[in-house]
């Protein structure tokens, strides 16, 4: 177990690697830069632009820096140095401080650190109220509605197999997984913040400002949204796992015994109905996490998500690989999980890989 | 009088041999199946609709998407909206009410279902082809050619693919290619080299579960040269979960479309009346959330459009698969 799981997280290095080369070389490939005001329109003073070129290491070379390696070659400087000259350019610089857990310096935001945007509060607030805290938050609050609505929509339709109840929920499944949950978004501030004027249509900080308590109210729509598809998707599989075991010979067996419906239901069929549910959601919150970025957008929300579609149009060249690389070890992080918990319920699949 | 004996002695035998029944292909058998379900039926008729709104935009629409019928006339209501002042009364000319700079909503969604309908269709006939070929040969030459294979399909699955695509909008919007067809094709593009991917990976199982089977061997046997066994025997055999994942493929690259197009990294506004794609409706979106309280029927046309035609496709597609599911059994 413990090899198919060293395994199972060493396969992810490369990947990450592989997404941060490609991120990497297509932002470079973008016209404009982080100096313009107005990205491809308007650019900053060449002069200046040059010294934040220099004190920034946008001057060096993108990948391979040949020139040093020249020099360092004619100076008959050992291996180590040739590489260290070869390799001293913009993105094996990076990979090299990311190895140590630094992000670099937002090219935008000045003065402050990629990670200290991400993960830490403005000055003299509590932790959980950073960016990071409140993209988790409304995460977290999205994966419990969805689970909690999908789980009982879906058991409830097993159990009232071609009734209109099963119809119901079923066509509601259906619909909800079709709809883009940024339309979803779009319907639900039309019909709870315009129509029937219950929140605002500007949501409100997530944070109250003096307690830092989590504001629920404000998160609750977001959550909403971010939740419907999760919860549709969780609706139907959880209806066909429990069918499935309906006809098990086991549940058969339990019922003729005698016992009571409610255990039936509750220890025979829904322990190994949920098999199959368990292992989705991993993908789930995946799911969840990339679609925070539109949500965030939509409700304007401070997240993450927010912060990466801002950073983008801003040419942040390292705050875009930061959140690329943090939403990338997230989807990495719930494939894996997926994997591991399928090796633990299923050895099979450990004997297959 | 011999001949119509004879014929009806053909038929006679005819009906014995198969119950009394003509027989039908499979795929006879799937249609049949697929138009029983109602959704997808009711889904097909729409998206019929949604075709003939996309194809004969030009006649249909009142106006064009550029012109501004009347100066001056901006943001006014839709037409059943009765309002204090003039102003904000609807006006029947422009039943869906005109923006903020005085297009005709109406023509603006009308044209929206071109950009949409494209959208979805022309990059899955890219990823069908590119994919069931690698798939095809990966299967089953094996090798150097299914490592590379699956190496790309891990890579491709851990890039979040929305965040693939907006850096590729974003990055290579001013570029030669970007401009084509006011960045359609930059699209095309993005959507294509992300998607091929799984197509390749569902194809080459496929063949993988397939090459082994005795109607293979027995072509083999029998001295069929490889690229006539995979053609011949191995594709038409694999063709029932290409096209649902074809079916699939068209609303995930319609909602990248609007999801770009929301976020401002879709397609660019025409400048020229005469071009073929104007708009869409990820874009008109964006154009009405900002006065999302005031001018409600700026974001309501469009974003119902984008959910029914999401609804319908995965009607549809839920119905191919049922439809093709028996053929699919124990291949997936």
């Amino acid at each position: 177990m413990s090899r198919f799981l060293i395994r199972r997280a060493l396969i992810n290095i490369p990947t990450l690697f592989v997404v941060a080369l490609v991120t990497f070389a297509i932002m470079h490939a973008t016209p404009g830069g982080p100096w313009d005001i107005d990205p491809g329109k308007r650019t900053a003073d060449p002069k200046f632009q040059e010294v934040l070129n220099r004190r920034y290491g946008l001057d060096k070379p993108l990948f391979l820096n040949t020139k040093a390696f020249e020099a360092a070659w004619a100076e008959r400087a050992n291996p180590l140095r040739l590489t260290q000259a070869l390799l001293d350019t913009q993105f094996w610089n990076y990979i090299w401080n990311l190895l140590h857990g630094d992000l670099g310096p937002s090219y935008r935001l000045r003065g402050r650190d990629v990670q200290e945007v991400m993960f830490f509060p403005e000055s003299g607030e509590p932790i959980w109220t950073s960016r990071f805290g409140t993209t988790a938050l409304i995460g977290i609050l999205a994966l419990l509605i969805a689970v909690t609505v999908g789980l009982s929509l879906g058991i409830i339709a097993a159990l009232k197999q071609n009734t209109i109840i099963d119809y119901t929920s079923l066509f509601f499944a259906t619909a909800a997984y079709g709809i883009p949950n940024f339309v979803l978004g779009i319907f639900m501030i039309l019909i709870f913040a315009v129509l029937l004027n219950l929140v605002p249509v500007m949501t409100p900080p997530i944070w109250f400002e003096d307690s830092h308590a989590p504001n629920l109210a404000a998160a609750f729509l977001p959550a909403l949204t971010l939740a419907v598809g999760p919860a549709a998707y969780l609706a139907r599989l959880t209806r066909s796992s429990m069918l499935e075991v309906m006809r098990q010979d086991y549940t058969r067996t339990a019922r003729a015994k005698g016992l009571a419906e409610r255990v039936v239901v509750g220890r025979h069929m829904l322990k190994n109905a949920l098999i199959p549910v368990v292992t989705v959601l991993g993908p789930a919150l995946a799911n969840l996490v990339t679609g925070s970025f539109i949500i965030e957008s939509l409700f304007q929300v401070n997240g993450i998500g927010r912060l990466y579609v801002e950073s983008i149009s801003r040419r942040d060249y390292s705050m875009i690989m930061g959140t690329t690389l943090f939403y990338a070890l997230l989807i990495v992080l719930a494939n894996m999980s997926v994997d591991i918990v399928y090796g633990v319920l299923d050895p099979r699949m450990r004997m297959a890989d | 009088m011999t001949g119509t004996t004879s014929t009806t002695g053909a038929k006679l035998a005819k009906a014995q041999l198969y119950g009394g029944r003509k027989p039908t292909s499979l795929w006879q058998d799937a249609w049949r199946r697929l138009l029983r379900n109602k959704a997808a039926v009711a889904g097909m008729i729409v998206i019929g609709f949604f075709a003939v709104l996309a194809i004969f935009a030009p006649v249909i629409s009142p106006y064009n998407p550029l012109d501004i019928p009347i100066p001056g006339n901006t943001l006014r209501p839709a037409a059943w909206i009765k309002g204090t002042t003039p102003q904000t009364t609807g006006d029947p000319r422009f039943i869906l009410g005109t923006d903020n700079v005085g297009h005709d909503v109406l023509s603006e969604v009308i044209w929206g279902a071109r950009t949409s309908l494209v959208v979805g269709f022309i990059p899955m006939f890219i990823i069908i082809l590119v994919g069931t070929t690698v798939g095809l040969v990966a299967g089953y030459v094996g090798g150097w050619v299914d490592t590379i294979l699956m190496r790309i399909t891990d890579i491709t699955y851990a890039f979040p693919d929305l965040l693939f695509f907006i850096i590729m909008m974003s990055a290579l919007r001013d570029t030669a290619i970007g401009q084509l067809m006011n960045g359609l094709v930059l699209l095309f593009v993005s959507l294509s080299l992300v998607n091929w991917v799984g197509v390749a990976r569902l194809v080459r199982g496929q063949v993988l579960s397939l090459k082994r089977r005795d109607f293979v061997e027995a072509a083999r046997m029998i001295g069929a040269s490889g690229p006539r066994i995979v053609l011949r025997h191995i594709f038409p055999n694999s063709l029932a979960p290409i096209v649902v994942v074809a079916a699939f493929n068209i609303p995930a690259a319609i909602l990248t479309e609007a999801t770009l197009g929301f976020l401002g990294l879709g397609i660019r506004p025409a400048s020229d009346p005469k071009a073929v794609f104007q708009t869409s409706w990820g874009m008109l979106l964006l154009w009405g959330k900002d006065a999302m309280r005031s001018q409600t029927w700026l974001l309501v046309a469009p974003a119902v459009c984008i959910a029914v035609v999401m609804l319908c496709f995965t009607f549809i597609g839920d119905g191919l698969r049922d439809a093709l599911d028996p053929m699919m059994k124990g291949t997936s």
